[in-house]
């Protein structure tokens, strides 16, 4: 059998199917070859991708993590955040993200501190009258507490 | 092996690295992953029974790396870097019945070793070990129970054999049955067509001046199921491949679950006194909830030599119990008619499990 003969019959046949199927209203398919081949899907250890990604700009950079990671990641961090005080529960929020939005939060304390240190100087608490007073006040305090050791 | 392994690592840390440092404007991604697929099989050739520990070979145990980088919207350049490792595969003659030990030297074998350049409009071009164009068009199936059974029949239990009366070995089933699909992996450079219409075209070229080509397609019904189909034809006729080829396969999956496969393919030897070869493959499944189940029966001729008859039977049964994890059974009938010699048949039967990590 001349297997190898491309006849116009064999032509007709193929370019026969090819006519019915687009002529009976299929829509294009994503043709994927499984037998042999490694199952699709998700993966034990890859989770829902079914790969571990070593590097993915798309998703993070290098060794990036499933969403729910990340989430559990960032609710880690909106907890140490939210002792500071405000904090973002997004589940998106990537830890860099999160990383940055706490070195935020604490700039914004000291910038407070400052503030209040400042403000504190300006006063009457700050004067050189109140800082003998205070002296005094401690000084009161160590007779005090040797008239006791003497007793 | 080990100047393969330090060739291989040399060439996947060069391809990461340019990935890496070539601009990240567009997605870039480099993935591992892989899975293992161990089976129980247990034989009968009519004179000796015996249960074996294997690798079932339908989809060995294999892991990969991806990586790929687009450019400008349309481009994509990429690495595929696939390998196997097979301890006691169910396809090897050294595990047959009566064999006591293992097959030894698990290494290593390569899948794919490859890069790839694809233009949305343009198409797609890929340069090294990888699957020919003919590669898989006589193993379409929508099935659902590849893993265990599918055209190529003799991945469960080629490695058993018949035996005449004297329990002599008469011949392998890996050697009397074959689907005649394409050239199988090679190194190669292949290209493939945009998708038109659900129809793609591909074609490669390989060491020995052989080259072959295939057209495949795949569409979808709403409300009434897929259909999937491939053609492959080798011109051969050289030194390397001294015979023609041509297969195909179609396979089609009604939305109830019912599907139907069909392949065949056929081998014509160029005058080296040879019959042509022939293998017929039907199957019928059926897909309900998280299984997968058929039966099929294969009719091959002239395969291991003129005359030669082998047909089998097959049923099977794979349960989907999660996304990553798969159990599967599946029990093959096979049978040798040839002149002069009485074989026993061989039964079959594989029970085992895929798990994708």
């Amino acid at each position: 059998m001349q297997i190898h003969q491309i006849t116009p019959l064999k032509v007709l046949w193929i370019g026969l199917l090819m006519a019915i199927l687009i002529g009976c209203g299929a829509k294009a398919g994503e043709f994927k070859q499984t037998a042999g081949e490694m199952k699709e899907g998700p993966g034990v250890l890859t989770g829902k991708e079914g790969e571990f990604a070593v590097y993915d700009s798309e998703k993070g950079g290098p060794f990036w993590k499933h969403p729910k990671e990340q989430s559990g990641e960032a609710s880690e961090a909106g907890q140490t955040v939210t002792a500071a005080g405000e904090a973002s529960q997004d589940p998106e929020l990537s830890p860099e993200t999160a990383r940055e939005f706490q070195e935020f939060q604490e700039w914004k304390q000291e910038q407070k501190e400052f503030r209040e240190y400042q403000e504190w100087k300006n006063s009457a608490e700050g004067s050189a009258e109140y800082r003998e007073f205070l002296e005094w006040k401690e000084w009161k305090s160590y007779q005090e507490w040797k008239k006791q050791q003497g007793q | 092996m080990k100047k393969f392994s330090r060739l291989g690592t040399f060439t996947l840390t060069l391809a990461f690295a340019i990935l890496l440092i070539l601009p990240a404007a567009q997605a870039v991604d480099f993935k591992i992953s892989g899975q293992i697929n161990r089976a129980i099989l247990g034989g009968d050739n009519g004179n000796d029974s015996d249960v074996k520990f294997v690798d079932n070979d339908n989809s060995s145990t294999r892991f990969r790396f991806t990586g790929s980088n687009d450019f400008d919207e349309v481009w994509k350049v990429g690495i595929v870097w696939e390998v196997q490792m097979e301890s006691n595969s169910s396809a090897d003659d050294g595990i047959d019945i009566g064999q006591n030990g293992d097959v030894g030297g698990a290494s290593f074998t390569e899948r794919k070793i490859e890069f790839y350049v694809d233009h949305k409009k343009l198409g797609k071009i890929s340069l090294g070990q990888g699957d020919t164009a003919s590669n898989s068009t006589a193993e379409v199936d929508l099935s659902g129970t590849d893993v265990v059974n599918y055209s190529s029949i003799a991945d469960m239990a080629g490695g058993f054999s018949f035996r005449d009366n004297d329990d002599n070995v008469v011949a392998f089933i890996g050697d009397v049955f074959s689907n005649y699909d394409g050239l199988s992996r090679r190194d190669r450079i292949r290209y493939d067509s945009p998708t038109f219409a659900g129809f793609f075209a591909s074609g490669s070229y390989m060491n020995g001046q052989t080259w072959d080509v295939a057209l495949r397609s795949a569409h979808e019904w709403q409300g009434f199921g897929k259909l999937a189909a491939a053609i492959g034809y080798v011109p051969g006729d050289n030194q390397r491949d001294p015979y023609k080829q041509f297969d195909g396969s179609i396979s089609f999956l009604h939305n109830s679950g019912l599907n139907l496969t069909f392949a065949h393919g056929m081998r014509d030897f160029d005058g080296g006194g040879r019959d042509d070869a022939k293998n017929y493959y039907g199957k019928l499944g059926y897909q309900i909830g998280k299984w997968a189940l058929s039966v099929d029966y294969t009719y091959s001729e002239n395969v291991a030599q003129d005359d030669d008859e082998a047909k089998s039977v097959g049923a099977a049964a794979v349960w989907n119990v999660w996304d990553s994890v798969q159990f599967y059974g599946s029990y093959r009938w096979h049978e040798l008619d040839r002149d002069n010699v009485s074989t026993d048949d061989v039964n079959a039967v594989m029970i085992g499990g895929r798990v994708k990590f």
